[in-house]
């Protein structure tokens, strides 16, 4: 909840905002409607990726910066493609 | 089911310790939730989400999906199933039951392209520099902060500024709501500073701002409404940040 929380009052005081949740909290996000949202298919604990996969945690930052350029309504929640989230790797 | 144990020296009742207590299927999920078994990845079992047949099925289809990663060393399906069951555990069956609902998102759209804004981290792992734990000299290790979930979620959140330029072995995590594992092996699974320098450096983000930001996400909705997001708040525009990347764990 802290995240939509913080994230709701950084944006309402004028500074753009994108969260990255995993999927086992989409409901938390669905109810807090930041701005935007990333969701990752992750598990608890690695909401940017596995340790040691950079390469994973780099497509993941990457789609949520995206979406700070590209989300067009407020409260756009957007899942992390196949590869970006994918948990298998690392 | 029922399983099976020995009653642990001073909780019996008149009886004899080598009595037998019955531990039933729902004292054995609620173990895993700051229990006597924690284990903060796996505390979901303890979800009323969770039928207790779904709860067995976990520990089944564990042991299958294991039973197969000791053959070929993949271990892709471990994680899905420890994904998969997280999902529904975590997922409520009724959204309405949480305490938060807004109907609305405020909305600022980006004042400059992304290659030419200064950005800002900040994440709720619970990360922070060795020398300035939030919770001063003496702070408490993971294991000591555990067992005080109560007493986080009930304090307003400290904010713990990390330098750009920080030595990556100078940081710490700590969180009494989350498996840090993967975090202590790689802060970047909570914090991905090194993924955002990456893309400073190739020009995706015009630069990153001079300091980045972490607290205890497990913390007083209320209290972060009223004296924590305000005040950081502030603190980014001192910074000129144009931008932030907010993680969740």
């Amino acid at each position: 909840m802290s995240v939509g929380h913080t994230a709701r009052v950084i944006e309402e005081a004028g500074i753009p905002t994108v969260c990255v949740y995993i999927r086992a909290f989409r409901h938390e996000a669905e109810a807090l409607k930041p701005p935007r949202t990333l969701i990752t298919r992750h598990i608890l604990g690695r909401t940017i990726g596995a340790p040691g996969d950079a390469d994973g945690q780099r497509r993941v930052v990457r789609a949520a910066l995206r979406l700070l350029e590209t989300a067009d309504a407020p409260g756009t929640i957007a899942e992390a493609d196949a590869h970006a989230g994918n948990p298998i790797a690392g | 089911m029922m399983i099976y144990r020995r009653a642990c020296r001073g909780t019996m009742k008149g009886g004899s310790e080598m009595e037998q207590h019955q531990e039933t299927v729902e004292e054995f999920r609620k173990s895993f939730s700051y229990g006597s078994r924690t284990d903060l990845l796996f505390k979901f079992l303890a979800s009323r989400n969770l039928t207790d047949q779904q709860a067995a099925g976990f520990f089944r289809g564990l042991l299958e999906r294991l039973g197969e990663s000791l053959d070929t060393g993949d271990w892709s399906g471990v994680t899905e199933h420890v994904y998969e069951s997280q999902v529904r555990g975590y997922t409520p069956a009724d959204p309405a039951t949480l305490p938060f609902h807004y109907d609305s998102a405020p909305w600022t759209p980006m004042r400059r392209p992304l290659s030419e804004s200064r950005v800002a981290l900040i994440s709720a792992g619970g990360i922070f520099v060795e020398g300035d734990d939030p919770m001063g000299p003496d702070g408490p290790t993971q294991e000591e902060a555990i067992p005080r979930i109560g007493e986080f979620v009930r304090s307003a959140p400290i904010l713990s500024v990390i330098p750009r330029d920080t030595a990556p072995d100078r940081l710490r995590v700590r969180h009494p709501g989350y498996d840090i594992r993967g975090a202590v092996c790689d802060y970047n699974a909570v914090f991905p500073i090194d993924r955002l320098k990456e893309l400073a450096e190739e020009g995706v983000i015009g630069e990153l701002a001079d300091e980045h930001y972490s607290f205890v996400g497990a913390s007083s909705q209320l209290r972060l409404l009223d004296e924590g997001a305000p005040v950081w708040t502030e603190r980014l525009r001192s910074r000129g940040v144009d931008a932030a990347l907010l993680v969740a764990a």
